[in-house]
């Protein structure tokens, strides 16, 4: 079996007192995508400078398929590591066009032609050689900085936050486009993103990093059904977390009785997580909630309701249900799935509840 | 233990571009040459004052240094003090008001910076001196004496006229940068126009007038043609006479000391001001531009004095020229010696704005690409052009060839050299400017494409700096052409330059023979000088 693409354990970056990147451990099958998501300053990009070479490693070790590239002794230099990169402003080198950049980091000279050719081909830019970088619109700039970093056969692609400087239009196509490049040239590849949709939609994998640590790893839907810690779910996408009791067999929450999961114990703190999609909300009189918040979506209305005890939850709700400012509501948990709970600051999962 | 001397590297630079890499040899050795090069007349000039000793404490307590001393400090504040005078109101004018015809104005008022100040005293003393033209017209009227140009007045008014483009260069710089938001809100808080340019704008200015004053000050602290020509005693006259009557080689060692000791006082002045120039800079730079001020009922008077300047610093000089340039052919004055001693001018000016720059780019790498102490040391050290008076890196080059370097001494490599020492600063200034703009991602790129550092530095960084490249040689070579000291002290035998030619025949009144040399200088200065604001207008 061919070993990893990208392999790291216990890999760690320090600035003076400043620890960006700690044990971080993680690998990269071959052919996938794995995307970085954090908030700004978690640590995304300088673990990816860290796998490029721009960046020496603290501690830790880091193995590019299956070479070792930096350890406690060692490093390699960035032009020895077959990683290829795309930086977020593109970093097309000004005074070359279209097909010298390409061919920059081709080396076999007599493989230059062929090779230049098929890249571009491959990005569908393969009439543009002769253009210079500000002759080309921001996603062609895109493409042919996806084409100079395939052509030299890298490992891996990096691909720092790619998609930042384009219009939102422009973006979900770009985005579909790369992913379909990336798939056509089998080359397996690190993204980094803060935007969760992206994330959601462009990986195989999605790491999800906060204060310099990797906290779960795991598919698009795993990590948004399953988050393993409150961060990762408050991270990827709006929850709420209802105060709960336990009583016996249940949960007691101010929207009904939920399963006990057996990690809470009597007198355990215990929140139940509810995403705006779980909560639904219809007009009555002698309801326990109400309306505080509408956020018009288009397809969807989001509401944030206020419930008797002060805290407030969101629904998400198709766009006729339409709900004015101040109505009084019926609040009913209604998930269709397994839901979670955090027990002592971590997340378990509870069986399908029972209508309350 | 070399690991953890990298990472230690690695951490005291945090996340500057390349983290990685320490500076390559192929960087690192030219620029250690480069500085070593630069310390080497400050260092044995230091050597040879130490070494004379009591002789040297004599030539040094003598009241007649101290008081040469203060005669230039003196000359130095009036020099500054009305080049600010000038140059503050020219900026407002030809920047933020409908002062008309404002595009030429602005061109014209930079003019005298072509102009070096020697042919400027020049023709300052042939048109006002005795025996001058002005006088010449004046006896047919009956007038037989004039008011005395020469001295203290005449050399503080020559510099002025010849100095302030320094300083207005830098302040319009800075009126454009100035963020008319703030300007805008004083005026909303209740301010007027006087209160808010008093405490609003002019604060903003101070890091300009201070850099602007710190280059007139220099020049000024280090001018020799235009002293000695207005027969004034400063510490660089007193330094060649005494080393022209061979006097004592040690009393001109002391007063090149005394000299680089007053420049780096000044230096030190204007760093202070430096360390508020950051606190002070607006930080935008998409910002609108600086609205326009309307002149009004000042607008006649605004015209007057802006004519005024450019009569005195560029009309009256050029026309001085042209009348002696046309009375010497008349007179059967040979044009032919101008053009060896140009075509050596142009020769040696183009070699040390090669060897300049090139000296420059290991320099700017160093200092943008891998900050550190190491870095730090070398860029101070290709200061020293910048501290020392030509006059004094002449001499020390002089005192180092006849006892060191005799293969050197009076050949042209011993003036490049000088050269070099002089004007590398303003090279490096240009090219790390233009290294500044280049972004580290791309150089990231390269290796990242499989290129070693050096490699990516030739392919990719050197072309995108080509603009800063050729502004800064073009800046050498403009510089190099007026230099008058060093070329006087350290030329080979029998090479004259088109400097060298005005001085002998102005300092001997040949008026009409400086006349030639002087016109063909002051065009390829402005050619150069173009050159260089139109790279300029295409950076901002």
């Amino acid at each position: 079996m061919r070993p990893p693409a990208i392999r790291c354990f216990g890999l760690s970056k320090q600035f003076g007192n400043v620890c960006a990147v700690e044990q971080v451990d993680f690998a990269v099958d071959n052919g996938e995508k794995m995307v970085l998501i954090g908030p700004s300053g978690c640590g995304k990009t300088t673990l990816l400078r860290l796998i490029a070479g721009f960046e020496m490693p603290t501690a830790g070790t880091l193995a590019v398929g299956g070479d070792l590239v930096a350890g406690p002794e060692q490093a390699l230099p960035p032009e020895k590591r077959r990683v290829g990169m795309v930086f977020q402003d593109y970093a097309l080198f000004p005074h070359m066009d279209v097909w010298h950049n390409v061919a920059y980091g081709v080396r076999d000279k007599s493989m230059r032609e062929s090779r230049v050719g098929e890249v571009l081909e491959l990005v569908g830019l393969s009439g543009m050689q002769r253009r210079l970088p500000h002759e080309l619109s921001g996603g062609e700039q895109q493409r042919v900085a996806l084409a100079r970093a395939l052509a030299p056969g890298p490992a891996v692609v990096l691909l720092d936050e790619p998609f930042s400087n384009l219009d939102a239009g422009l973006r979900a196509r770009v985005r579909a486009e790369v992913r379909q490049i990336l798939s056509d040239a089998g080359t397996s590849a690190i993204f980094v993103t803060h935007d969760q949709e992206e994330a959601l939609f462009f990986g195989d994998r999605i790491a999800v990093m906060h204060w310099g640590r990797i906290e779960q790893v795991d598919t698009p839907e795993r990590i948004f059904h399953q988050p393993i810690s409150p961060f990762v779910a408050r991270f990827m996408g709006i929850a709420d977390f209802l105060p709960a009791k336990v009583q016996g067999d249940v949960l007691l929450t101010e929207l009904g009785m939920i399963p006990r999961p057996l990690e809470a114990k009597d007198g355990a703190k215990v929140e139940v997580m509810v995403r705006p999609d779980d909560i639904s909300i219809r007009p009555e009189e002698a309801g326990q909630g109400r309306v505080v918040e509408r956020v018009f979506q288009g397809a969807h209305n989001l509401y944030k309701v206020e419930l008797p005890s002060g805290t407030t939850i969101h629904s998400l709700r198709l766009h006729y249900q339409s709900y004015s400012e101040g109505e009084r509501v019926s609040v009913r948990i209604d998930p269709g799935h397994d839901l979670m709970c955090v027990v002592n600051g971590k997340l378990v999962n509870i069986l399908p509840t029972t209508h309350g | 233990m070399d690991a953890t001397h990298g990472e230690r590297f690695n951490f005291a630079h945090g996340i500057t571009a390349g983290g990685v890499s320490r500076p390559p040899p192929a960087v690192l050795i030219p620029a250690l040459l480069v500085a070593a090069v630069m310390l080497l007349p400050l260092v044995y000039l230091l050597i040879r004052t130490a070494g004379a000793g009591e002789e040297a404490m004599d030539a040094l307590l003598r009241p007649r240094t101290l008081w040469v001393f203060l005669k230039t400090l003196g000359l130095i504040f009036a020099v500054t003090v009305s080049a600010a005078a000038v140059a503050l109101p020219l900026a407002w004018l030809t920047v933020r008001t409908d002062l008309p015809f404002k595009r030429a104005w602005s061109i014209l008022t930079v003019l005298p910076l072509v102009i070096p100040s020697y042919v400027g005293a020049l023709a300052i003393v042939s048109a006002l001196g005795p025996g001058g033209i002005l006088q010449q017209w004046l006896e047919g009227l009956g007038v037989e004496r004039l008011p005395d140009i020469y001295g203290f007045t005449g050399a503080a008014f020559v510099l002025t006229i010849f100095t302030y483009p320094y300083m207005l260069l830098i302040l319009r710089t800075a009126l454009w940068r100035l963020d008319p938001a703030l300007e805008e809100t004083s005026r909303s808080l209740g301010s007027g126009k006087w209160e808010t340019f008093l405490r609003v704008v002019m604060p903003q200015l101070r890091p300009a007038l201070g850099a602007g004053g710190l280059l007139v000050a220099l020049y000024t602290l280090s001018d020799f043609g235009a002293v000695s020509l207005l027969r004034f005693e400063s510490l660089t006259q007193q330094i060649y006479v005494q080393y022209q009557a061979s006097f004592s080689r040690h009393a001109a060692a002391v007063f090149s000391l005394l000299l680089g000791a007053i420049s780096i006082g000044l230096l030190l002045m204007e760093a202070r001001s430096h360390s508020k120039a950051k606190y002070y800079r607006s930080n935008s730079s998409t910002q609108r531009p600086p609205f326009t001020v309307p002149l009004n009922r000042w607008k006649w008077p605004a015209l007057i004095f802006t004519g005024a300047i450019v009569t005195v610093g560029l009309l009256l000089p050029i026309g001085v020229l042209g009348y002696w340039l046309a009375r010497g052919l008349a007179a059967g004055e040979p044009l032919r010696l101008v053009w060896s001693a140009a075509w050596n001018s142009a020769m040696v000016s183009a070699l040390a704005a090669g060897v300049a720059t090139a000296a420059a780019v290991p320099v700017a790498l160093m200092a943008v690409r891998f900050p550190g102490r190491l870095s730090f040391i070398i860029e101070r050290a290709s200061y020293t052009g910048f501290a020392l008076p030509g006059i004094v890196v002449a001499l020390a080059l002089v005192f180092f060839g006849a006892a060191y370097a005799g293969f050197l001494y009076q050949t042209l490599a011993m003036l490049v050299l000088a050269y070099l020492v002089l004007f590398l600063p303003q090279a490096t200034g240009a090219v790390r400017s233009s290294l500044l703009q280049v972004s580290p991602r791309l150089e990231e790129m390269g290796r990242n494409l499989g290129r070693t550092p050096v490699r990516v530095w030739l392919s990719v960084t050197v072309p995108l700096m080509r603009p800063g490249l050729l502004a800064g040689a073009a800046l050498v070579f403009l510089t190099v052409m007026k230099e008058l000291p060093a070329t006087l002290l350290l030329s080979p035998i029998g090479f004259d330059t088109l400097a060298t030619k005005i001085w002998s025949a102005s300092s001997e009144g040949f008026f009409a023979r400086a006349a030639a040399p002087s016109l063909l200088l002051v065009l390829v200065a402005s050619f150069s000088l173009l050159l260089l604001l139109r790279q300029e207008e295409v950076n901002s």
